[in-house]
């Protein structure tokens, strides 16, 4: 069968994913299996993953170590959670995103700092929200750019956005999003 | 109210480090890949050139490039010296323009070489068209059935990667240009080099094969137009 037609058109996009591979590889296929609990779907997601990084050519950020983290891992995870769902397996532990109760986010909210209290509150979010507006906010992807990557119908990505910035705004009305 | 953005922002950063550290203080000592996978994902994805054992280097181009260089040009003068290599391997192939090219002279798209006019004649709708310093995209739509074919002239810093599980290429001489033919269950591809650039067509597996010949000889023929008056 045939899986797909790919191009890298330059030297600095070869080195990034040469980069990737180097120095992720490892913890990346680590962070699929505690997703999956399997080896041999973790293999399939690294590949999937390493696959749309070439085919999608959205400018990832190669030179800043964490911001290169955090967004190989959102796509693993997107990448993991999709896979799961094609699978219907129930195996996936997503439970410590959960949300939790108005009980536990008041408790939460209890912390005086903002940031603080933003830090806790986003601890609490579904990660389907949580990755978009990551890679809208930290990452100022487009929407479509979000779908690509994510691998994503537009219109699930503008959603998931749109409910995304509403949980935020509902949260702390300050923050202009 | 900027200063609240970034500390969402900030934050949105740190909850997902949090995630990461946290996975990665877990114990996975049974994890380890299975034979062959942090290699298969290196010679397929990373670096398939330095590994690659079999591969078939054609020199396309030496005639043609070597009548430009007796017209002593400078720029001529630096025009890659052979063609372009395809390099097959098991489940994969890769098709790149060869080390000798010079890189140290980045080609750019100068001339567009394209079937866009014919195609459109024949109903096809240009559903996206992209160009880039190195690439110009093309995606048509055929109107009656709603599938896509995907068309791409690319510059030398361009490779192409072909992913394929039991496929065989076949090569094949459309008016005297060899072209590489892949048939897929889910697509139909061509690949070919002419006018000094790549070029590969991708399409639904419905396109017959007669179409998919007349693009390219469409391309061959083509007169080109300077990609400062493209789309004017």
């Amino acid at each position: 069968m045939l899986v797909f037609l790919s191009l890298i058109e330059t030297e600095d996009e070869r080195d990034a994913i040469e980069k990737i591979y180097h120095e992720h590889f490892d913890w990346m296929l680590k962070t699929a299996f505690y997703f999956l609990k399997n080896n041999e779907d973790a293999e399939d997601v690294i590949q999937d993953v390493f696959v749309n990084l070439i085919k999608n050519k959205v400018n990832f950020p190669i030179d800043d170590e964490e911001r290169l983290r955090a967004y190989l891992f959102i796509c693993i995870r997107n990448t993991s959670l999709a896979l799961n769902k094609k699978k219907k397996k129930s195996t996936v532990d997503f439970s410590p995103y959960t949300f939790s109760t108005r009980d536990d986010m008041q408790q939460a909210l209890i912390e005086k700092d903002f940031y603080n209290e933003i830090l806790s509150y986003i601890n609490t979010i579904p990660p389907i929200y949580k990755d978009v507006l990551m890679l809208s906010l930290v990452y100022d992807k487009t929407t479509a750019e979000i779908s690509k990557i994510l691998n994503m119908p537009f219109k699930t990505t503008e959603t998931r956005l749109r409910r995304a910035k509403m949980l935020i705004k509902k949260q702390f009305k300050e923050l202009d999003i | 109210m900027n200063e609240n953005v970034n500390i969402l922002k900030k934050a949105l950063l740190e909850s997902t480090l949090q995630e990461i550290k946290e996975i990665n203080n877990d114990d996975f000592s049974e994890l380890r890949p299975s034979a062959g996978f942090k290699a298969k994902i290196y010679s397929s994805y990373v670096k398939p050139k330095r590994t690659i054992k079999k591969s078939l280097i054609i020199a396309i181009a030496v005639a043609v490039i070597g009548a430009v260089i007796t017209i002593s040009s400078v720029s001529a003068i630096r025009k890659p010296i052979f063609g372009f290599i395809v390099e097959m391997f098991e489940g994969h192939t890769v098709f790149s323009f060869s080390e000798e090219t010079d890189k140290s002279d980045p080609r750019y798209i100068e001339t567009v070489y394209s079937p866009l006019p014919s195609m459109l004649e024949r109903g096809y709708l240009l559903e996206h068209h992209a160009v880039a310093p190195a690439s110009v995209f093309y995606t048509f739509e055929v109107e009656a059935t709603g599938v896509d074919i995907n068309l791409s002239q690319l510059a030398l810093t361009a490779t192409i990667h072909v992913y394929y599980e039991n496929v065989e290429f076949t090569e094949k001489y459309v008016d005297k240009q060899k072209v590489y033919f892949l048939d897929g269950d889910d697509s139909k591809i061509a690949v070919w080099y002419c006018h000094d650039y790549l070029f590969n067509l991708n399409c639904h597996p419905s396109i017959g094969w007669d179409e998919i010949e007349r693009i390219v000889r469409e391309t061959i023929y083509s007169d080109g137009v300077p990609i400062s008056e493209w789309g004017k």
